[in-house]
């Protein structure tokens, strides 16, 4: 087939285009961050899929106190 | 920056993505391209005086032929007998490929971009030198004709694309730049 796609992790794939026309995936496809990603023939890209979850001030203070309380 | 005297051999690209899906670039296998941009036509009322009322009669749609040479039902390729024929969520992947007709229809989105800047390779991609460029949107495969009549498997495909959707939205966008801007990349079609 002229594109192989190989799962890297539950988040990012690699496609490589073993065919001979211009493929264009879109990483974080359908949220605010997404941006097209042209693939030529005989090369490859790591795309991902989902952005990174920011981390909310929530979880920066829990990861502190949890810091803090392991010393 | 100047555009050139005309756009020539070797300066059109053409991708196509179903809706959801990803854009594949038809320019290696494609010869032509004809754009019958649908009237906007009106009727003239001849008034008792011999004046006239002007009656605009809706735009009607536009209808994209390409000829070229598609060579199998690799939809991840310039395959057009899978993407004529059923959905992409019923599109084979494994093979040997293979489709039956049926019922169903899918909607396409076709871009095509004229530009000699020869880094960009696909009509979604972001240009920053002279371009012109064509979004149809919500169109639909409508015909898929093979010939060999010249010892070449050639065929012609047309999509069909109407001027609005049911809200009135507009499906068809022209865009150029001399490069000064530039044309931003196109977001994914869903």
């Amino acid at each position: 087939m002229p594109v192989k796609v190989e799962k890297i992790d539950e988040n990012t794939i690699k496609i490589t285009n073993e065919g001979d026309a211009v493929i264009t995936y879109y990483e974080f496809r359908g949220t605010p961050q997404e941006r097209p990603v042209h693939i030529r023939p005989n090369e490859s890209a790591v795309i991902k899929l989902k952005p990174e979850r920011k981390r909310s001030r929530a979880d920066r203070k829990a990861r502190k106190s949890k810091v803090r309380g392991e010393e | 920056m100047a555009f050139p005297d005309l756009w020539g051999e070797g300066t059109a690209l053409v991708a196509i993505a179903p809706k959801g899906g990803s854009d594949v670039d038809f320019a290696a296998a494609i010869t032509s391209i004809d754009i019958d941009m649908g009237d906007k036509d009106f009727d003239a009322i001849a008034t008792l005086r011999g004046g006239r009322l002007v009656k605009p009669t809706p735009e009607d749609v536009t209808t994209i032929t390409f000829e070229g040479y598609p060579v199998n039902l690799d939809t991840t390729s310039t395959d057009v007998w899978q993407r004529f024929f059923t959905t992409s969520s019923n599109w084979t992947t494994s093979d040997p490929l293979s489709v039956s007709n049926s019922r169903n229809r899918e909607n396409y989105r076709v871009v095509i971009l004229w530009t000699e800047d020869t880094t960009v390779t696909s009509a979604t991609a972001a240009v920053s030198s002279e371009a012109l460029r064509a979004i149809f949107t919500n169109c639909q495969l409508i015909s898929v004709k093979p010939s060999f009549t010249d010892n070449e498997l050639k065929v012609t495909f047309k999509f069909k694309c109407a001027p609005y959707d049911k809200s009135g939205n507009s499906n068809i966008t022209w865009e150029s730049t001399d490069g000064s801007t530039g044309l931003s990349a196109l977001s994914s079609y869903s």
